[in-house]
Order: structure tokens, then sequence, then C-alpha cells
């Protein structure tokens, strides 16, 4: 089985410096693969050698089957596509951008023919940007220009499409989606995609699988949840004063306990006292004769309300910063 | 597809009506250019001196087809030449500043025909400048752009090590420094005559190519219009920075080599004709780009090529002084009308980076 990634004993890194060697590694056909990693791990690194951006120090890179090293880079311009860091901020507009993917594919005039026009707008027709087409590119918002670097490279109609943080200065809302446009590629367009991304939340939520690299140039492969389960993924990020929370998925600040409280209530109104309460570093406890005082959720016509109990005492309190600022204030 | 669809999309082709009338203006320039000088000619003997026809008076007729048409088609060639060096540079640099002149390529062809006049300054009186016979001037022509040659590929070298643009800009205009101040002292310790020369040869001229002199010049600058012509597509990709330009397929130390190539080219055989004259490189490109909107190179390439032949004769046009006997330096000239070319291009767009 052939598969549209495979790397053989690489090693990567800059002149005498070795960030990671003996890498052996594949992707699926398919499958949408986050690279992730702690800052300075080389993730970047790592795709630029893949990409021949960047010399790699040995071991080989295969596509399909084929070595890399072998090809030309106009036959390389049609196997691999590249989104990357850097801003491309240009009179260009989105149509002219998305044109030059079809450059590999074009004389030297870069004449388009028919095939390659409507290559390119259903290019911009899938990632949503057909009303933007005539927009020059520094007009553009970073979501939407990563989104025109993302449709130059589906015009570039390469079976492996490579991302350097696709993600990075995006904020939630347009990172979702951004993350969620690329995941439909691979199932809609069978596009093979390997991104770095810094986002770790994100990544878990959306990969099929990950390629974990710390920062001793070792990488482990696998699907998210079963790194998680296996401890690696807390290992790695692992800093002081920040935990990785097993329930959520998620990273914490970590503070010396406060308080330690105890909480009756279910719900959404719960998950959220709780998230204010661990910010301001109160622990929970499960036993209430443990507790420094008790606090209750009850939900009233979509209204919430927390009752507190300290010392035998009860207080009511209708809103949740009443009832944090009372905590405070004691 | 259907025909209605595919006309929602922004088309790539240029502005066709624009280009016709920068031919026809170009055609009144070049007539003008013609006509106008320290001696009064008819349109009528302008119109058959050119078709080589004998109704003409016979002076007339020589000052057209030996002064005033060499000088018209060097004005051309000239503006377009200094145009596609400088929007080369401009593209491969991604710096709106950069041209011939700003990064010290003229200086090292100015330099190159110091040192040329140094080594034959024994021989300065059968060697002086404005009888240069075509040999000499083929030598001129070679020194001016061995010079910028040298001084194209310091820069590159440089380039290799520093990304930062910004810096590599001021290491360019060092090396104008630097080139400058051998220049002076070989000034220094040059013969009064040869300095003179030397001076003359600075302030610019498009007086000086005879016919013979023309050809050279024309293929020189043919060649390398055609190169730069040639380059367009990879021109495109450098747009998007080299790691993209090389993701779609581009060999960029090939490409790089060869936008040497084709600028040390045009430039050091326009100074070497013509003296290193400035500004044009810098501000048509800006212009054009401005005009068209677009960044095209199969587009900029041609067009900037029209406006630069414009802006030269229509600078020869302003130097001649119309109606007085003499004229102004034609650098003097293309100074005056590019750098507020250059105001304005940067006034308008705010940020010259995005002009790209």
């Amino acid at each position: 089985m052939k598969h549209p990634l495979q790397i053989k004993d690489l090693c990567i890194g800059y002149g005498n410096k070795i960030i990671a060697k003996d890498l052996n590694l594949h992707v699926e056909k398919g499958e949408l693969l986050c690279l992730i990693g702690p800052n300075g791990a080389g993730k970047s690194t790592l795709l630029k050698s893949i990409s021949s951006l960047q010399k790699k120090l040995g071991g080989s890179v295969l596509l399909n089957g084929e070595e890399l090293e072998k090809m030309s880079t106009k036959e390389l311009a049609r196997k691999i596509s590249l989104v990357l860091t850097e801003r491309v901020d240009s009179n260009l507009n989105v149509y002219s951008l998305v044109s030059m993917g079809r450059y590999p594919y074009t004389a030297w005039t870069g004449r388009m023919k028919e095939e390659d026009k409507a290559f390119i707008q259903r290019a911009i027709k899938e990632t949503g940007l057909k009303e933007l087409a005539s927009r020059p590119l520094y007009q553009l918002s970073d979501g939407e220009r990563q989104k025109a670097m993302i449709a130059k490279a589906l015009a570039q109609d390469t079976p492996l499409i490579l991302l350097d943080e696709p993600t990075a200065h995006l904020d939630i809302p347009n990172r979702m989606e951004l993350l969620s446009l690329l995941r439909r590629l691979t199932r809609a367009e069978g596009k093979t995609i390997l991104l770095s991304i810094h986002d770790l939340e994100a990544a878990l939520q959306i990969a099929d699988r990950v390629w974990l690299m710390d920062g001793e140039g070792k990488i482990e492969a696998g699907i998210p949840e079963e790194l998680i389960l296996k401890g690696k993924v807390q290992k790695i990020f692992s800093a002081k004063d920040l935990e990785f929370d097993m329930q959520v998925g998620s990273f914490r600040l970590l503070q010396s306990s406060r308080a330690k409280v105890f909480i009756e209530g279910m719900g959404i109104g719960k998950i959220w006292t709780i998230r204010a309460l661990l910010r301001l570093g109160y622990e929970l406890t499960e036993k209430a004769q443990e507790a420094r005082f008790e606090i209750s959720i009850e939900s009233k016509e979509d209204q919430y309300q927390w009752r507190l109990i300290r010392h035998q005492k009860e207080q009511e309190f209708t809103s949740l910063s009443a009832l944090l600022g009372y905590l405070e204030k004691s | 597809m259907s025909k209605t669809d595919s006309n929602t999309w922004p088309g790539l082709g240029p502005k066709w009506g624009l280009i016709l009338a920068l031919f026809v203006l170009l055609f009144v320039f070049f007539i003008l250019d013609l006509l106008l000088g320290s001696v009064q000619i008819s349109i009528g003997d302008v119109w058959a001196s050119l078709w080589g026809s004998d109704s003409a008076p016979r002076v007339e007729r020589n000052i057209i087809q030996k002064i005033r048409l060499p000088k018209a088609l060097t004005a051309i060639l000239v503006g377009a030449g200094l145009s596609v060096g400088g929007l080369q540079m401009q593209t491969l640099f991604r710096n709106p500043l950069a041209g011939p002149s700003v990064l010290g390529i003229s200086s090292g062809a100015s330099l190159g025909v110091a040192l040329l006049m140094f080594v034959l300054g024994g021989s300065g009186a059968i060697w002086g400048f404005a009888n240069l016979e075509i040999s000499g001037s083929s030598l001129l022509v070679l020194a001016a752009s061995l010079g910028a040659a040298l001084i194209f590929f310091l820069i590159l070298l440089l380039s290799y090590r520093i990304r930062d643009n910004v810096v590599l800009l001021i290491l360019g205009i060092m090396m104008g420094f630097i080139t400058s101040s051998l220049v002076s002292i070989w000034q220094y310790f040059s013969d009064p005559g040869l300095i003179q020369d030397y001076l003359i040869w600075t302030f610019g001229s498009l007086g000086g190519v005879s016919r013979e002199k023309l050809l050279i010049l024309s293929i020189c600058v043919g060649i390398g219009v055609f190169i730069a012509f040639l380059l367009s597509k990879a021109l495109n990709m450098l747009l998007l920075g080299e790691n993209y330009a090389r993701g779609l397929g581009l060999h960029i130390q090939q490409t790089r080599i060869w936008i040497i190539l084709s600028t040390s080219l045009l430039t050091g055989s326009i100074v070497g004709f013509c003296g290193p004259i400035g500004f044009i490189g810098i501000a048509v490109p800006h212009l054009t780009r401005s005009l068209f909107n677009t960044s095209d190179h199969r587009i900029l390439i041609p067009t900037s090529c029209l406006i630069g032949a414009i802006i030269m004769l229509g600078c020869d046009l302003i130097a001649q002084l119309p109606g007085y006997s003499i004229a102004l330096p034609i650098n003097a000239v293309t100074a005056l009308i590019g750098a507020p070319v250059v105001i304005v291009v940067i006034l308008k767009r705010r940020n010259l980076q995005r002009s790209f």
C-alpha cells in the first residue's frame, strides 16, 4: 500500500544543528493530520523539509512511493501544494492569486485553458470566496486571506496539501471555520491534508490523526484521544501552573487552593459556576463535610439562582457576579 | 460552464482602450520630438525625410535622419529598457523603491566607464568621449555593463544572506557611495579634459547615439526586454514570495540569474550609451501598475515599455526647451518628472507594498 506521503529515516535541521532524526511516519490517503508540538519543536522545519523548501539532512520523503528528491520543482508543484505563514500583501486580486495555482500546468506564457478556468472557479466557490473574487488581497481580513491561499492550493490540484500554522492569526470562529473547511476537503474532495497548528484543543477536535512532536525531536503518531489516554499530550505540553483537564480536554491554570467548595445542582449552570470558581482558585470537593462552604444552583424559568451556605447561614444570589463578588469580599 | 456565468468572474486581460490611447500618445510624442528643435522644420519635410524621400531640403533631411530620428528612437529604447529593468528589480526585491539607480547598479556602470577612461586615459585625446567610434562605444557599453553586473552580483550575493529588503536597499545605496568615491578618487588624479568628458556623460544624453550605435543599443534593449517578457510568469510567482513561488514550481536560482542578466544588460547598455539616467526605472513601474491596476507582469512588461517610452520622449521634448537653441541635461528633466510621480503614487496608495 502506497501512502500519499511517507517519510523514511528523515533527519531535519539547519546546517550542523539536528532538530529531529530517524523520523519514520506516513500520512493516510484522505486524512486530516495535525502536527502539534510546543513552540520551537521544529514543526515548520519538518513541513519545509517535506516540501523541500529546506534541505533535509538525511533520509527520504516518498510521495505515493516516488522519491521526492528525483522530481523536478515543476513535477513537485503538481504533487504538493503549500499554504505558508508568510503574509502576502498585494494588489493581486483573489482570482489572480488562485489562477497562479494553475501555473504548474501552463506553458511559459501562463495562458489559461478552459479546464484551468474551471479549476480556478471551483476552488473559489469551494472556499466561499465567490463574492470576493475581484477584491485585492490587501483588503482581505486574515481569515479571508488564508482561505484565498487555500483556494490557490486547491486550484493547484495536488493530492497532498501542506499548511503551516494556517490558523495562527485567526480568532476562534474563523479558526474553526477554516479547520472545518479543511476537514470538508478531505471528505468531499479526497484531499490529504497535513497541517501544523499550535492550537491544541482545536487540533484534538478536528484531526483524524495527530503527529505529536516533543521538544527533543521525537514524534508520536496516533489518533488524538489515544495520545491523551496514554498521557503523551499532557507530558509534552506540561508546564508549571498548567494542568491538562482530562475531562474537558483543555488546559487549565493551576493556582494554589483558596478553599474547598461543595457544589450542588446540575446542567449548564453548574458547569460555568465551576469554571468561575476554578478561575478564582477555589478547589472542588466531593464531600460536603470537607467543604468550607456549599453552593447550590437552581434554575427557574431560564433564570439561575445561587444559594450560598456557610457557617449554617444561607444567602441567595441572582447573578454569578454577585456571588463571586461576595465571596471575594469575605 | 455557461457564458453568462463566466462573465461574473473578474477578467485577467489588460485595458485595451488604454493601451490604444497610449499608442496614440506615443505616436504624437514621437512626431513632436521630430518636429521640435532648434531648427524649424515643417511637418511635410519631417514626414518626407522619415520615409527617405528626396523632396525635403538636404540640410533638413540630414537633421531629421541623422540627429532627430536616432534621438527619438533612443528615447524610446531608453524609456522602455529602464522601465522594464526597474520593474524587475522592484518585483525581485519586493521593494517599491528598488530600481537600477537606487541599488547602485548605475553607479557600477559609472565605475566601469570611469575605469575604462582611466585605462585609456593615456591616449585621452584619441579616445575623447564625444567622438568615440563604434568600436570605442562597444568598449564603453561593455565596461558599463560589466560595472553594472559586478554591483548587481554583489547585491545578489548579499541578498542570499540578508532577507530584509530594507537592509539590502541600504547596502545598495552604500555600494553606490563606495563606487562614487572610487570615481572621485579617479577624478582627483585625472586630466581636467577627461573629467569634463565624464561629467558630461553623467548628465545623460540621448543625442550621442548614432545610427550604428542605435543598432547595438536596440539589440541590447531588445534582448533584455525579451528575457524579461519570458520571465513574466516567474515574476508573477515572485510576488507571492520565494517560498510560495518555489511551491508553484519556480526554480528560484535560475530565475534570479536571468533577472540579473536582463537588468544588467538593460541598465548597462543604456547607461553606457546615454549616461546614468535616473528615476525612469523607479517611477514608470509604479505609474503603470496604478494606471492598469494590475500586478500581472504579462501586462506590466509591455505596458511599462510603452509608458516608459512616452515619458522619455516627453522628457526629451521638455529638455529641448522648445523655442530655445539650448537643451537641458536629460537627467535633470527625468528627475523633475519622475520624483513627483513617485510622490503622487505614494500619497495615493499610502502603502507602496500593496501596489505590487
